[in-house]
């Protein structure tokens, strides 16, 4: 074999080499090493030395790359970590600016609007930097507040309004192409619904929660959204009756609050003069008594409804302690009902005046009648918080009244307040929940290490994550606590508990919150990375600039004594073989 | 095995069948002189752009980067550097055949 063969063989081979080498997949190679040896006398000493090379972890949870509307205390929520050494120092600065150093969540404030750019920053015990983590926030003050909502079709474009604009909306749209659409006929200051996000002066008007668009119902919680309660064009789409007719809240609309319009190709078109939960049914028909045959008379259904003033009670006792609530349940149907009242799992700690655990009265149509829940916790009851369901029913219908009872100690110590954030107070399994957690200590007797329990649990009880931990509190703390919500967790309202104990006295406090199903989001096709392609395009090139180089060499060493070929020479060449 | 990655096989077998003309190229130019030289020039600058071509449909296919315009952009240069390189042929092959400039055909005999 010629000598440059041999050399290019070897070429190809350690560029092939250096392909396995690179090649991600053959990068963790583990093995086995045994070691044997033999008893010597003298004494050895060992030092291993373990490096950690890993930067520490760091997220930014809050704020977004987005645009806010206000300037100061805007929360900065991050995790950091290190598997290797341990965090050791974190520190944020807004624009290059002065560092500030990061024991937990915290706030902080930009003068100027527009463009802001924070960077946190976190060393680990080894000193090796994260200094990758930033987000890009804008601030423009006269943004309007953040409006919530899934609708589409002909909704209001809320994003191109300013704040001035989100005061004075005519025409204000909301639709479901395939179910429904409100048209309010008057101005609508959204503004006025916006709820605060914590301490934030920022507002978040959550349409998507408080309003419902679907099939064959209209709904807008006038609670919550109090300026939507407005005159409006109501539509329901694609409904199959043949002769509709408007219902409010399950009963047959008064003519008073709805003025049917319309109804053509399945779309019932009406005024209604206030919101509610608005739908349809078919007009009753029977057939028409007696001779002839008539084409039938409407008969009008008597119904049964009833309503309680409360959802949910949430009372915070001590031990030993009595209190009152009243519950107003007021008959809305056209039928005498029966009502009774139970009070389940909660007899424990609460009874009936006379001391009965069951209470049953008839209400006629209109009717209301409070009825009075006295709750009394027993001095030795342990201090902890107790949830439960108050059944109440009428005839065939059945409600509840979520009650959730905090009981602590006769005189606690310490005092403890927690809040959730309210743009995290509705939460999906998997998310994180932020809460707000103040430890007071109203007689300030010095540094104290207190423990702080933390639950998150369903109304019945069943406990779905806790945490333990020991916090020193001088005279007042606050901090922010995250916690995961398990992935199989189903939806529904679920309390989070906190107590602190001192000395085997317990201050508690607690907050409901939802837990909704998780939205499905359509995941774009993860394209799969081949990254070794890189290495086998930088070894073909690699291989092919050596081959190109050699034959360059090669032809330098024959330049000296072989000359180019020109066209002269193909001419010459050419007449030659014409015998010219 | 699936797509992608016969995707990514032929493009290799095409990348490395460009870089072999281009070695192949490299030789003849070095040998040649004056207007074939210039025409092998271009040949090889082509094959060149052809090869940065295939590179780019590779990191496409591998799912590395997305560069389509630089896809365009190789695919007119390597067509434009084989049309000036042609033109130097053809040149060339005029100054040799005076037959060809007479009746504007090219004539390249086997015997050649």
């Amino acid at each position: 074999m010629k000598k440059e063969n041999k050399t290019l063989i070897i070429i190809f081979f350690i560029l092939v080499c250096l392909i396995l080498i690179f090649s991600p997949g053959l990068r963790n190679i583990t093995g086995k090493f045994l070691v044997s040896s033999k008893a010597v006398y003298e004494k050895a000493s060992v030092s291993i030395s373990v490096f950690d090379d890993i930067p520490p972890k760091v997220i930014i949870y809050y704020p977004l790359n987005n645009t806010y509307n206000y300037k100061n205390n805007i929360y900065l929520y991050y995790s950091a970590s290190d598997q290797g050494s341990g965090i050791d120092q974190i520190w944020y600065n807004l624009d290059n600016g002065i560092n500030i150093s990061l024991t937990g969540n915290t706030t902080f404030n930009v003068t100027d609007e527009g463009s802001h750019t924070l960077y946190i920053f976190a060393n680990d015990s080894f000193g090796v930097l994260n200094n990758t983590e930033s987000i890009t926030l804008f601030i423009n003050t006269s943004t309007g507040d953040e409006v919530v909502l899934d609708y589409g079709g002909t909704t209001t474009n809320f994003d191109s309004l300013n704040k001035t604009e989100q005061e004075t909306i005519s025409n204000m749209t909301l639709e479901y192409i395939n179910y429904g659409k409100i048209l309010f006929n008057e101005i609508i200051n959204i503004t006025d619904d916006g709820k605060d996000v914590g301490s934030n002066p920022r507002k978040v008007i959550n349409l998507s929660a408080y309003t419902d668009i679907s099939f064959n119902r209209i709904l807008i919680n006038t609670t919550e959204l109090p300026q939507l309660n407005k005159s409006a064009t109501l539509r329901l789409y694609n409904l199959s009756f043949t002769n509709p007719r408007i219902l409010r809240n399950g009963l047959l609309c008064p003519s008073a609050i709805c003025t049917k319009i319309s109804y053509a190709g399945g779309a019932l078109v009406f005024n209604a003069t206030s919101f509610s939960e608005y739908s349809a049914e078919e007009t009753p028909v029977v057939p028409g008594g007696g001779g002839g045959g008539g084409t039938g008379a409407v008969v009008k259904k008597k119904v049964s409804s009833f309503r309680v003033d409360k959802n949910l009670i949430k009372i915070m006792l001590k031990q030993g302690e009595t209190k009152k609530e009243f519950l107003e349940i007021e008959n809305t149907g056209e039928t005498e009902l029966d009502i009774s009242i139970n009070l389940k799992d909660l007899k424990e700690f609460i009874i009936f005046p006379g001391g009965v655990s069951e209470y049953s009265f008839k209400l006629k149509p209109g009717e209301k009648q409070t009825v009075q829940l006295i709750f009394n916790i027993d001095k030795d009851q342990e201090p902890d918080v107790y949830s439960g369901r108050i059944v109440i029913k009428g005839d065939d219908l059945q409600t509840f009244v979520t009650t959730i009872i905090e009981v602590e100690s006769e005189k606690p110590i310490f005092d403890i307040e927690v809040e959730l954030l309210k743009e995290f107070k509705e939460i999906a399994p998997g998310e994180e929940l932020f809460a707000e957690i103040m430890l007071y200590n109203p007689k300030g007797t010095g540094l104290i290490d207190v423990e702080v329990d933390y639950n998150i649990m369903d109304i019945g009880g069943k406990v779905i994550a806790k945490e333990h931990e020991t916090v020193a509190v001088e005279t007042k703390t606050s901090f922010v606590k995250d916690f995961t919500i398990p992935d199989s967790t189903k939806a529904g309202k679920y309390i989070f508990y906190a107590k602190v104990t001192y000395n085997g006295l317990v201050g508690s406090s607690s907050f409901l919150f939802d837990i909704v199903e998780k939205p499905h989001v359509e995941m774009p096709i993860q394209i799969e990375k081949y990254f070794y392609v890189l290495y086998i395009i930088a070894a073909i090139i690699a291989f092919f600039s050596i081959l190109m180089f050699y034959q360059y060499w090669q032809l330098r060493k024959l330049s000296r004594s072989v000359r180019k070929v020109t066209a002269e020479d193909i001419i010459k060449a050419k007449n030659k073989i014409q015998g010219r | 095995m699936n797509k992608i990655i016969w995707e990514i096989i032929v493009d290799v077998i095409i990348l490395v069948l460009t870089l072999v003309v281009i070695w192949f190229a490299f030789g003849i130019q070095q040998r040649l002189s004056g207007r074939l030289a210039t025409a092998g020039i271009w040949c090889i600058l082509a094959m060149m752009v052809f090869s940065i071509h295939n590179v780019v449909i590779l990191l496409e296919s591998s799912g590395i980067a997305s560069i389509q315009h630089l896809e365009r952009i190789t695919h007119t240069t390597f067509i434009v550097f084989l049309v000036i390189s042609s033109w130097n042929i053809l040149k060339s092959i005029r100054e040799v055949n005076g037959e060809a400039i007479s009746d504007h055909k090219i004539r390249i005999r086997k015997s050649y």
